[in-house]
């Protein structure tokens, strides 16, 4: 790039870019001059530290999976987990069981293990399985790895009915 | 360690701003990180799509007299930033 073709970016510009990425309002708040950046970091106090349950949870599923039928099997389903506080990386522990002796889970396999929440503080398990007669079915349940980033747990329960619907109980 | 060219906020971070200035809270962590106004303008800048240049380009602009200094401040900050955990590479 040549010196005449060069952009400079003006102070204008540049500031209409920063009221977009703070905020206007913050911006009339700018300090007038620069000042040297400065960082304080530490660890929270063990008392001040958000471990008393700072998240909970609720289990959902996605509806799509529930028009699913059992004659296209082997079939997926998607067990999803939401905690409030939404926060990403905290993770969270699925624990798959049968409700009946029939039919077999391809995967999960293991049946348990874990899923890290996203951004919106979801997390999900995709559970494929095949050879469920009608009735049967398996329960997810959700709770948190570790205990200092919530408590409490939820269920979500499958089944297999008369019509070949999978359908959500809970 | 190398000066990163893209910064991107770790996950997990939890914001508080406050006058311009922001707190940055980890709670699985058990971080808490203290930034003032001019450090915040550069947490805010790090989306993950602006470059370490990109970002002491903007800044100079808004402040034509401190260009120097924000030329040396910006990947310091960043680096700090990194070496805290709330930075990374993209």
């Amino acid at each position: 790039m040549t010196e005449e073709n060069e952009i400079k970016l003006s102070r204008r510009d540049a500031l209409k870019v920063l009221g977009t990425v703070i905020g206007a309002t913050a911006l009339t708040g700018l300090t007038p001059e620069w000042t040297k950046p400065a960082l304080a970091a530490g660890e929270l106090p063990s008392q001040g530290r958000l471990s008393a349950a700072p998240h909970t949870l609720s289990c959902d599923v996605d509806d799509e999976d529930l028009e699913s039928n059992v004659e296209k099997a082997p079939i997926t389903v998607t067990s999803g987990v939401t905690i409030t506080l939404a926060t990403s990386g905290i993770l969270m522990q699925y624990i798959v069981s049968f409700s009946s002796d029939d039919g077999s889970i391809i995967s999960p396999n293991p049946l348990s293990g874990t899923a890290t929440t996203n951004a919106a503080g979801y997390a999900k398990v995709d559970v494929e399985y095949k050879d469920f007669s009608n009735g049967d079915g398996f329960t997810v349940t959700w709770s948190f790895d570790d205990s200092d980033d919530g408590t409490g747990t939820c269920e979500q329960t499958f089944t297999v009915p008369s019509h070949n619907n999978i359908n959500k109980l809970h | 360690m190398k000066l990163i060219t893209i910064p991107k906020p770790v996950e997990g971070f939890q914001t508080q701003s406050l006058d311009g200035e922001i707190v940055l809270l980890h709670p699985v962590r058990n971080i808490i990180i203290h930034i003032n106004q001019t450090g915040a303008l550069i947490w805010e800048l790090c989306d993950c799509k602006r470059t370490v240049d990109e970002i002491i380009e903007l800044l100079s602009a808004a402040y034509p007299d401190a260009r120097d200094a924000i030329a040396e401040d910006v990947p310091e900050t960043i680096q700090t930033l990194v070496k805290e955990g709330a930075l990374k590479s993209k």
